[in-house]
């Protein structure tokens, strides 16, 4: 159980109103209204699980997220895109396929469990890899092309999400193993 | 204008049917899921490509919403599915 | 401006349905089920963004403009999940991962 932020609840409100607002379409005060309406018993629903604690971790340590540095990350993320589709197109079109798959295991020490999240889910996108399972500070990542600048490619990343929550650190990835036969696994 | 929307129409249905080569064939259960994924997620595209054609778009995107939320869900809940089947490690 | 509209949304279009294309093909030549979640967790990702974006050019601002930005949302933040959620369920139930052998060629 944990204490509840009432900017929290205002900000989730907001954000929901604007969520029926778009849905809808009408802005007449009968349904705009009903939304409010619903959008309240919504959280109200909502007022048991807000006070849940998924993660242990979530409690112990203060973060601070910047915002400015969230645009920034999703812009490079955009462009992260877009080089890796082309690169995937290319291995995918070029008519001998040539892939080097490989597994790549590292721990990282970002500091809660979102952050963890949005690195997973930011490698997934991005050049060639694919997260196949987090379990604590442990990543095990699927690699398409095992290339010498791949490691650096999650490196950035990575440092990028740490910067998120405005941690200025050069080792956040460390005990890089690649696995690329089968006898490793 | 709209020869091009119907033309795209066209293509994204070819290009829609490849996948079902690796749900008919796929050596794996996962193969076949993955390729219902993949069908589901451009029939996305397609539904709003339709729904330009038919001038209906504020309607058609509800329904393209709505359709990849329940893509989205399947996928996951088949996948929890086949994830707690052989879980001892 | 609509002549620059129209433009714009054919080459956002066609580039859209090129990179699904390449996932389509991808998922059937890609050779286990490893590679073949890449290439629906890319390519695909990004050919639905710039079909999106297209009409999104298209429509103008408008309200339709705003719905389109919803699916775009959440299509790039659900479809790697999707993926994700996939390949660890494969990983646990026991497909080994496709190397590639070095002595001999591959057809």
């Amino acid at each position: 159980m944990k204490r509840i932020n009432p900017r929290n609840i205002v900000l989730n409100f907001i954000f929901m109103m604007a969520f029926w607002l778009i849905l809808s379409g009408y802005f007449d005060l009968f349904h705009i209204s009903l939304g409010a309406l619903s959008v309240g018993s919504v959280l109200w629903f909502n007022s048991k699980l807000r006070r849940y604690v998924f993660f242990p971790d979530n409690v112990l340590v203060k973060t601070n997220f910047s915002i400015i540095r969230f645009f920034y990350f999703i812009i490079f993320l955009i462009w992260e895109i877009i080089t890796s589709s082309m690169r995937i197109a290319y291995l995918i079109i070029h008519p001998r396929m040539p892939i080097k798959t490989g597994l790549i295991k590292f721990k990282t020490n970002l500091p809660n469990m979102v952050s963890k999240v949005i690195l997973g889910n930011s490698i997934s996108i991005t050049p060639g890899t694919v997260t196949l399972h987090i379990e604590g500070d442990d990543f095990l990542v699927h690699s398409l092309t095992n290339e010498t600048d791949e490691a650096h490619i999650d490196h950035s990343l990575a440092v990028e999400v740490a910067r998120l929550y405005k941690i200025e650190a050069e080792r956040v990835v460390c005990d890089e193993v690649i696995i690329d036969s089968e006898e490793d696994l | 204008m709209e020869s091009f929307f119907i033309f795209m129409a066209i293509g994204l249905t070819v290009i829609i049917i490849i996948p079902f080569y690796r749900v008919i064939e796929g050596p794996t259960v996962f193969d076949r899921l993955l390729g219902a994924g993949a069908i589901g997620t451009k029939t996305l595209v397609l539904i709003l490509l339709l729904g330009h054609l038919f001038g209906r778009l504020e309607m058609f995107i509800d329904i393209a919403l709505a359709y990849s939320i329940l893509n989205f869900i399947g996928s996951l809940i088949v996948a929890k599915y086949f994830s707690t089947d052989n879980s001892k490690e | 401006m609509t002549e620059i509209q129209n433009i714009l949304t054919i080459i956002l279009i066609v580039a859209g349905s090129f990179f699904m294309l390449v996932g389509s093909i991808g998922v059937v030549r890609l050779p286990d089920f490893f590679t073949r979640s890449h290439a629906t967790s890319k390519s695909d990702t990004l050919g639905i963004m710039l079909i999106i974006l297209g009409l999104m050019v298209y429509e103008g601002f408008c309200l339709n403009s705003l719905k389109l930005l919803i699916i775009f949302v959440f299509v790039a933040i659900a479809n790697p999940v999707g993926a994700h959620a996939l390949a660890r369920a494969a990983l646990s139930f026991g497909i080994k991962p496709w190397f590639k052998k070095e002595d001999k060629k591959e057809e």
